[in-house]
């Protein structure tokens, strides 16, 4: 999986004292507002995707799709709330942004077996050594947010690498969320850092799975546009020496 | 005699993109959404059911065939599922007994929750295989909705603006 | 094979389908609320001297208990209000039937085997006219005419058992008997039929059941008397809400021949003992 947040040669000061006063209302409300009843949707299809993976092997496609968009909008949400980037964060599954991404590849199959020894036992191998770290690490990442707040609002400039390691932050959640959402087979590592064999699926990505045979739809209706947001990697990928 | 072939071509299950089937099968899986989100409460499956077909309309007509079958046989399920808790939350709020007439009604529901939720695991079993599987009645109602003589449009309504008469 | 016809045939199967459920459930329903009900065969075993010879037992055993109470004034008064019943009840029955007063914590009426109805003091204290305390008498009269009794102690103990203990067999079981007797619910039927005779005796003899609905409602937890108490008469007696609204029923169709009786009902009560409360 990726996750870009772009990092801004200098961010406005108007911008952040608005968020700051009025974001509560303007940005949180409407955005929390729709995530959640959307996000309801979404652990529906979850609840039913985990069923669907232990008798099918393989969690369906579109449904995979919805969930990263929905993960997707929430960080968007969530980068703006955070002070990381400018701008207003774009509504529903299908909003994009330029300074915010994620693109996750979709695993042709999931192992039943992890499936069955998550849910067991992930809350002892996966929630409790991840989340003491990020316990850990979004205390750090609320005092540099604090601080880098009155940077920008002194100097316009949020310090990189305060800004790499918030944005590691929000990436390790996301990573140990899809490894127990089962999006991914892969155990999240114990880093907030880019790491090389993230880079690498994004090709895949934009290719389409070679399991369609035939994909003829019925009648020629045009599909929906259900292609992960992988094109707007330019300029957009943070720099790699992080925290 | 009257026609006998479908209007529009009815996808075989190798032309069907595994995506669809997946989409298809999903369909039928909606009568467990309640329990997904945790509350026992009968109409949320139709929700889920109307929800899902709503958002799924447009991929094709495999898919929204499935959809609306799963959707028109999750009505009387739903009404019937309401009906009882309404029942049973009347007698316990009213101090009332409840009666034979409630037990058999009762009984009755049971059953056909269970015809339902066979059925539909069987119909989810071949939608992802691609298959076409058809419910008593309801099944027909489908079919005709998208292959049949009068089958729906998919698309938006296409070219709305037109040029005056004569140009 | 047309549309048309194709259709039919399901909805044919269709609703023969429906039927068949219907009738599935019908079917389960009534086996499993035939197992509750008691075996009427076995209670023809059971002949009258014995039933009476267990009333003589259990009033030997009350009378022992010393909890018995031996006002003269409140024993005659309750038992005109007892004949007053009888003499209108309708169904033929071999039953003498006897009212005992005694004193205890619980809030409750039985009735026993032999035409034996015990009422307990703070029932009695609870309610406000003695038309009340008449339709809860009736409603007893009502288990006595039917051999409700009887038919519990069937139930709970088994026939052999009840046969026993009826012969004289097992005195000691008598205490546990009587105790039991008292938790064991009738089935729901068995209270439906005694509320029926009981709103049917009470109109019959001129008492409007709306005193029936009165008293049903002051074994509320939520209006007075004392929570334990009156728990155990709930868990003995449930759907009251129910049986409230039959006795309304009974008595919006209920022509007032006489007027309520002339009783001081407050001054009787004062004659009730009060050595548990």
């Amino acid at each position: 999986m990726t996750l870009s947040i772009q990092h801004q040669e200098s961010y406005s000061r108007g911008e952040l004292l608005l968020r700051t006063i009025f974001g509560a209302i303007y940005i949180f409300v409407p955005h929390v507002f729709l995530l959640a009843f959307i996000g309801i949707w979404a652990g529906i299809l979850g609840f039913l995707a985990f069923w669907v993976v232990l008798f099918t092997g393989s969690y369906p496609q579109s449904w995979f799709e919805f969930q990263v968009k929905l993960m997707n909008w929430s960080m968007r949400f969530t980068a703006t709330i955070m002070h990381l980037v400018d701008g207003y964060p774009a509504f529903g599954v299908n909003g994009t942004s330029d300074k915010v991404s994620l693109t996750v590849s979709y695993p042709e199959t999931i192992s039943r077996g992890l499936v069955i020894v998550r849910t067991l036992f992930g809350a002892i191998y996966v929630v409790l050594p991840h989340g003491v770290c990020l316990m850990f690490r979004m205390m750090a990442t609320g005092v540099l947010a604090i601080l880098a707040w009155f940077s920008v609002l002194f100097t316009g400039n949020y310090p990189d690498r305060w800004h790499a390691f918030n944005v590691g932050t929000l990436r390790w959640g996301l990573r140990v969320q899809l490894y127990m959402t089962f999006l991914t087979d892969e155990y999240p590592k114990f880093t907030g850092k880019e790491l090389e064999e993230d880079a690498a699926p994004i090709a895949e990505a934009e290719a389409p799975a070679a399991d369609d045979t035939a994909p003829a739809r019925d009648d020629a209706s045009p599909a929906t546009d259900d292609a992960t947001p992988a094109s707007d990697d330019a300029g957009s990928k943070e720099k790699p020496d992080g925290e | 005699m009257e026609g006998h072939s479908t209007h529009i071509a009815l996808p075989q299950p190798h032309e069907i993109p595994k995506r669809d089937r997946e989409d298809a099968m999903g369909a039928y899986l909606m009568m467990f959404a309640a329990w997904g989100a945790g509350l026992p409460l009968p109409l949320l499956n139709l929700l889920a059911a109307i929800i899902y077909f709503f958002t799924n309309k447009k991929t094709s007509r495999f898919v929204s065939f499935h959809a609306y079958q799963s959707l028109l046989t999750q009505i009387p399920i739903s009404i019937l599922n309401a009906s009882a808790v309404a029942w049973t939350l009347r007698n316990l709020y009213k101090d009332y007994a409840f009666s034979d007439y409630f037990w058999t009604y009762f009984i009755f529901i049971g059953l056909w929750n269970l015809i339902y939720m066979i059925f539909s695991i069987i119909a989810c079993v071949q939608a992802r295989k691609g298959r076409f599987y058809y419910f008593w009645v309801f099944g027909r109602i489908s079919f005709a909705r998208y292959f049949g003589p009068d089958a729906v449009s998919l698309e938006e309504k296409e070219k709305p603006n037109l040029p005056p008469e004569g140009f | 094979m047309n549309r048309t016809a194709g259709l039919s045939r399901e909805l044919l199967f269709l609703g023969v389908l429906l039927l068949f459920t219907t009738f599935i459930g019908y079917a389960i329903q009534l086996y499993l609320s035939s197992e509750l009900d008691e075996n009427t065969q076995d209670i023809d075993r059971i002949s009258l001297a014995w039933e009476m010879r267990f009333k003589t037992a259990i009033k030997q055993f009350i009378a022992a208990d010393a909890s018995l109470v031996e006002n003269d004034e409140l024993n005659g008064l309750i038992a005109d209000l007892a004949r007053r019943l009888r003499d209108h009840i309708k169904a033929d029955h071999p039953y003498e039937i006897e009212i005992l007063v005694v004193d205890s914590r619980m809030v409750n009426a039985m009735a026993l085997p032999g035409g034996l109805i015990i009422l307990y003091v703070p029932l009695i204290r609870l309610t406000e006219t003695p038309e009340e305390l008449a339709a809860v008498m009736a409603h007893e009269l009502g288990h006595v005419i039917h051999r409700d009794p009887l038919r519990k102690m069937i139930r709970q103990m088994g026939i052999a058992a009840t046969l026993a203990l009826l012969r004289g067999d097992s005195s000691t079981l008598l205490e546990n008997t009587i105790r039991n007797l008292l938790d064991l619910k009738y089935t729901r039927d068995q209270e439906s039929a005694a509320d029926d005779f009981a709103l049917e005796t009470l109109v019959a003899a001129g008492i409007d059941p709306i005193h029936f609905a009165a008293i049903m409602e002051k074994l509320d937890p939520g209006k007075g008397g004392g929570k334990s108490k009156l728990v155990k008469y709930l868990s003995t007696h449930p759907h009251r809400g129910e049986r409230v609204e039959k006795a309304r029923r009974a008595s919006a169709q209920f022509a007032s021949a006489g007027d309520d009786s002339t009783i001081d009902w407050p001054r009787v009560k004062k004659l009730l003992p009060s050595v548990f409360d």
